[in-house]
């Protein structure tokens, strides 16, 4: 063959090679409609509630089932609305969260447990969810402990509620696409009550007790959460406080403030449910820099 | 086109495993046959001469070197395989003399779906390298390869790879990367190999053979070649073509490949493969210089799959893959490892007077090698056989076994168990919604090499019976290393710090947001120098033939790191110490000719050789301490020893080869990197494992034989009887962002089986040939295959409370058994193949069918110990649950699988 047939020959491979070359292109569809399906699930849901298949309850009928240190199952088909207003990103919460009845001034909130970290990318503050409640239960995590809390299973003995599994969560949880804005309830220290467990609230005037200031979040020596002693200005008073952070929380090695300021956080109680507790969803939300109260 | 491509799918070609002998026509320039032409075959020393058609049929079960001789004609040397119908138009005058031959040319063709198959952990083809004459490495290449067996017990390092002289054998981690030549087998068939510790003429090589590839356009055959294939194995479809002019009178010759490879998946669900090919070598040839450029390029990716645990496989079975999920439908995998790494090639060769030769070799590699995986900085583990989404980790709860959850998830995993891409893509919009930074993103682990390779290789024959081979060779290696977004996944940006521990990742760039592009978690670069210099001399006389041989080189490594890390802000930015190492080696063989079958061949090598520098440094993505470093114990060169013994028998109607080898090496190291609970006691860190000083011991028997019944029936067999152990008890300490150092002391490794694959391994087999028609059947057993161990389970950690003191319900009898190293169950392979050719005129077309696995056994080819349970409380709790939660993860072999493959050659 002479030089020219080569080329020819080399010409036809290279039409045959193109002609077979047909490279997979790493393009996916990026899920543009994200939600549609739980959105239309949510129509169908609210459309229930609309022709009277099922009732919208207010959070505080909701809890006004639990019966003191029992388990009510909720075998109605009962629906409950609410604003989501903690978050577990930075891990001072887990496996759990709180919703309260309105974005502002709330009145009531309820304690949610589902078996699923990181639910903040889910259930992210400001949310309105809607429940779709049967079969799930009102009780307490720990008997006694002072939350009405919404499980999706018992305890052993019947008398304790545990976590809504993560395969459940589809099938009760309706995220609309409404993200509000939530605004903390103003509220001093000196008036928080068992009322107020799970809502958003913030208090002016705040300072950590000065033997705390600079201290760590959470102790080193402590295995799960850290009490530290706020202490909130009420004219002249001055009330405490307890801020309580888990040592799973990310800035749990953050220095304590040292100034005065406004605090912002979920009202809560300690594991054993003895105290009142104030929880942060970050430690942004407590930045006392300001001036000492009256200074 | 539609004609043609119809076609294409019924062509043949030379096919990973033709196994007929070796058939052709020879014609003159004006196309009429030339009988009497004399031909002689080497390595197998036949000779034949044609009839009065000009053809010739040569029984011979492996490639060959044929030269053509006919007076009044020019001599012509072709190589051809097994299977091979070859067509000779011998010319009148010289064109075509290739002053370089050398009585070991063997040639090999690597079935390119082993070639790419990496997607393993444990990338094993150390049996490819050495697929030549004999029949024992011929069987680990093609029957043993796919259960993972490596010749010897030994790690594919310690073979030498070349291109035209050039070592190949990546300075990271010392193994040759074969998924750099996918897809170029008709082109990459002429190779000079040599076995176990023998020296090449090219490289006085390691202890597990040599292989050098030529690509020197004068040495392909004028002519070209197009194939077809089809698999379920790494690929589904193939097409290769090929085209030589081979040497045309004005001195110029050039050979060009074009492969593309592709297929949605492999043999596990989501491997899909994506691979392309292209291959120029030109080369012009002026009286006694020869200059050859090579340009190889061969961008691919492939789906990774992932190892299983027992409960994992017992709920979803051995093609089973955690990597992949569906998004918008697609099957898209997460875990991506995309290869592109073009080579540029210069090859000078200088045929200095009748017996000298120099050659002159530069070589630049540069590109990319990318591995994908999920990051998940602010979201849950998004795998979906994470522990504690399987039945086990219902089963084991604190308080008491969960029933109803441990159904559910068995059904949900069972109908599911595949990626939630849906779930990230909405957390991180979930995310956006609040300005929060990804829970998820993809990036990819990304090393962009740059290396230069020189090197001149002079041989000479001093005079009949000494040949002399001096080698000088330089490399120089850059090498950046960094984490590379490459989809946000619908996020708007990564936040560059560890969410684990909170660590800046770059203190300099502190809570920076990065994007698409942007590079995160660690960013560095490793520098690599090595200057090396061999000397070969080579005895030849009629009853005896050696070499001894002697090397020495030089190694400078230097990691440069581009990020301040938090938690080691002195040993993090900027260049490490300089790590200089000086390596030596010496070797030396003899074979003895008894009769003329019966030769007895030893050989002996001692060698000093730097670690590779994946060996080198401790944990190179955050700080710049060397393997050794912080346990003030100082890293050396690894020190091997190597002997074989051999006999062989060769006749024409047996050839057989009985080895028997034991080789030691010292001194090596290895890390590992996992998370670990039970450290110290109760804390859980992510911690680096580094196991240093380990000895190893390699001790076998090798025994292949190949004898020829009739003509056309063909019995051959193969065994490997090994033993492959820890030879100490090393040492081991780990280092992590959480504590720095922990020394663990000696971790009770000695006696202790190597995971090198079946450490015993037989074949049988037949092959019957007859008008062009062949067929061979394989039968192979294996046994002797062992769990990779972890070593820190093996330390005192094992049995030390928090308090330094042994567990109180400390059982040594209990730990004896829990520590007890898991031996797989043996298993047996059958192997067919089936094939034909025909002839068109001048045209050669053949069909070759593989069936692997025949019978569908179901086997383990490796898996390792989960370290996760690092002493003996967790690992008892782990042990006595229903279903282990971090039981050992393995990778199964292959049920039945196919390859067909269609060629036509013109």
């Amino acid at each position: 063959m002479n030089a020219i047939q080569h080329i020819k020959t080399t010409g036809v491979l290279l039409g045959l090679l193109f002609f077979f070359g047909c490279q997979q292109e790493e393009t996916f569809d990026i899920p543009a409609e994200l939600g549609t399906e739980e959105n239309t699930e949510l129509n169908v849901l609210l459309s229930e509630i609309e022709n009277g298949d099922k009732s919208l309850v207010s959070i505080q009928q909701l809890k006004d089932f639990f019966v003191y240190r029992n388990v009510h199952t909720i075998s109605s088909d009962l629906v409950v609305k609410g604003y989501v207003v903690s978050s577990d990103r930075t891990g001072n919460f887990y496996k759990e969260f709180y919703l309260q009845d309105a974005p502002a001034t709330p009145t009531v909130a309820l304690h949610i447990m589902i078996d699923q970290v990181d639910s903040y990318n889910m259930f992210n503050l400001g949310r309105e969810v809607y429940i779709d409640l049967k079969g799930l239960h009102i009780g307490e995590a720990r008997r006694g402990n002072g939350i009405i809390s919404l499980g999706g299973n018992l305890s052993a003995d019947g008398n304790e509620v545990e976590s809504i599994r993560q395969l459940d969560i589809q099938s009760h949880f309706y995220r609309t696409k409404t993200t509000a804005e939530i605004v903390p309830l103003p509220i001093r220290f000196s008036e928080i009550n068992s009322d107020h467990i799970g809502m958003f609230v913030s208090v002016d005037d705040v300072s950590v007790s000065f033997s705390e200031q600079g201290k760590p979040f959470v102790s080193p020596r402590d295995y799960f959460d850290t009490q530290r002693t706020l202490e909130g200005c009420e004219g002249g008073n001055t009330v405490s406080f307890i801020l309580e952070t888990s040592a799973f929380a990310s800035y749990k090695d953050l220095p304590l403030p040292s100034g005065t300021g406004t605090i912002k956080g979920i009202v809560s109680k300690t594991y054993n449910g003895s105290d009142i507790v104030l929880t942060l969803n970050d430690s942004a939300d407590a930045a006392l820099t300001g001036p000492a109260c009256g200074g | 086109m539609n004609g043609l491509s119809l076609l294409l799918v019924t062509l043949y070609v030379g096919c990973a495993m033709a196994q007929d002998g070796i058939r052709g026509v020879v014609f003159d320039q004006a196309a009429s046959p030339l009988a009497n032409v004399y031909i002689s075959a080497t390595p197998s020393n036949l000779n034949t001469t044609t009839d009065s058609d000009g053809r010739f049929f040569l029984a011979v079960l492996e490639d060959q070197t044929l030269s053509f001789s006919f007076t009044g004609y020019a001599p012509f040397v072709i190589t051809a395989s097994m299977g091979d119908l070859v067509t000779i138009s011998l010319q009148p005058t010289a064109v075509n003399e290739d002053p370089y031959q050398n009585a070991q040319l063997n040639i090999i063709r690597l079935s390119d779906d082993e070639l790419g198959d990496e997607t393993h952990a444990q990338d094993n083809i150390s049996g490819l390298l050495q697929a030549t004459k004999d029949v024992f490495l011929r069987t680990a290449a093609f029957e043993f390869s796919a259960s993972f067996f490596k010749v010897r017990g030994m790690d594919t390092d310690h073979a030498t790879v070349m291109i035209n002289g050039l070592p190949m054998n990546k300075l990271y981690n010392g193994r040759p990367q074969w998924s750099n030549w996918g897809g170029l087998n008709d082109v990459l068939r002429n190779r000079e190999l040599t076995q176990g510790i023998e020296p090449s003429d090219f490289s006085i090589g390691g202890v597990l053979g040599t292989t050098n590839i030529s690509t020197q356009a004068s040495g392909y055959a004028s002519g070209g070649r197009i194939t077809t294939s089809s698999s379920d194995r790494s690929y589904n479809y193939r097409v290769l073509a090929s085209y030589a002019t081979g040497p045309m009178a004005n001195g110029w010759s050039a050979a060009f490949a074009l492969g593309n490879r592709w297929g949605a998946s492999g043999y596990q669900k989501g491997t899909f493969c994506d691979a392309q090919s292209v291959f120029i070598a030109v080369e012009k040839q002026w009286r006694t210089h020869s200059l050859n450029m090579t340009l190889i390029a061969t961008p691919n990716r492939r789906g990774k799959s992932s190892p299983n645990t027992h409960e994992v496989y017992d709920l979803k079975g051995i093609r089973y893959n955690e990597y992949w999920g569906r998004q918008s439908g697609e099957v898209r995998n997460a875990r991506v490892k995309r290869l592109e790494e073009p080579l540029v090639m210069l090859n000078h060769r200088w045929k200095l007077s009748a017996k000298s030769t120099l050659l002159t070799n530069v070589g630049l590699q540069f590109g990319a090698l990318g591995n994908s995986r999920l990051d998940f900085p602010g979201g849950a583990n998004p795998s979906p056989s994470y522990y504690q989404k399987l039945p086990s980790y219902f089963l084991t709860q604190n308080g008491g076994p969960d029933y109803e959850g441990t159904y559910r998830f068995k059904q949900e995993f069972i109908a599911d168990g595949q990626l939630d891409w849906n779930r990230i893509y909405d957390a991180n919009i979930t995310n956006n919604t609040l300005g929060l930074p990804a829970a998820y993103v993809l990036y990819e682990d990304l090393t962009k090499d740059t290396q230069w390779s020189a090197n001149t290789i002079f041989s000479t024959e001093l005079n009949d019976n000494i040949k002399l081979i001096g080698t000088i060779q330089l490399r120089t290696l850059t090498s950046k290393n960094s984490a590379e977004i490459i989809d946000l996944l619908g996020s708007t940006g990564y936040l560059n710090v560890d969410p684990y521990d909170g660590y800046q990742y770059d203190l300099n760039n502190p809570n920076s947001i990065v994007g698409e592009g942007g590079t995160i978690r660690y960013n560095y670069q490793l520098n690599a120098f090595v200057s090396e210099a061999s000397l070969v001399a080579r005895f030849n006389y009629p009853k005896f033939n050696g070499y001894l041989a002697s090397g020495f080189s030089s190694t400078t490594y230097q990691r440069d790191g581009y990020y301040l890390h938090e938690a080691y802000p002195t040993s993090s930015l900027g260049k490490s110490k300089k790590l200089s190492f000086t390596g030596g080696s010496l070797k030396a063989g003899a074979t003895y000719k008894i009769t003329g079958k019966q030769f007895v061949q030893g050989n002996a090598a001692l060698t000093n050789r730097a670690p590779s520098l994946r060996n080198s440094f401790s944990n190179p993505r955050e700080n710049n301490a060397f393997i050794g470093e912080q346990a003030g114990r100082r890293l050396t060169t690894e020190r091997i020893i190597a002997t074989d013994l051999s006999y062989i028998f060769r006749s024409p109607k047996l050839s057989a080869r009985l080895t028997a080898f034991f080789n030691r090496t010292h001194d090596t190291n290895e890390v590992s990197f996992f998370f670990a609970e039970g450290i110290g006691g109760d804390t859980s860190s992510f911690v680096q494992e580094i196991m240093h000083g380990i000895d190893k011991q390699h001790q076998g028997i090798e025994f292949g034989f190949e004898s020829e019944i009739t003509p056309s029936f063909t019995l051959k067999g193969a065994a490997a009887i090994g033993l492959y152990t820890y030879a100490n008890n090393p040492h081991v300490y780990l280092t992590s962002d959480d504590f720095e150092y922990l020394d663990f002391g000696q971790a009770k490794m000695k006696h202790l089986k190597l995971s090198s694959g079946p450490q015993e391994a037989y074949s049988l087999g037949v092959e019957f040939r007859e008008n062009f028609w062949w067929f061979g059947i394989t039968t192979n057993y294996f046994d002797h295959t062992y769990l990779d161990v972890s070593p820190i389970n093996r330390t005192h950690n094992f049995l030390l409370d928090r308090d330094g003191l042994p567990f109180t319900d400390y059982d040594p009898e209990r730990a004896r058994i829990l520590l007890q190293q898991e031996q797989f169950d043996p298993y047996s392979v059958v192997n067919l193949v089936l094939g034909k050719s025909w002839r068109f005129g001048n045209k050669f077309l053949g069909a070759f069918l593989s069936v692997n696995n025949l019978f569908g056994a179901t086997y383990k080819t490796g898996g390792f110990e989960q370290s996760r349970n690092a002493n003996y409380r967790e690992l008892l709790e782990d042990i006595q649950a229903e279903k282990r939660r971090f039981g050992p993860k393995y990778w199964y072999g292959r049920a039945t699988t196919y390859f067909l493959n269609m060629n036509l050659r013109f």
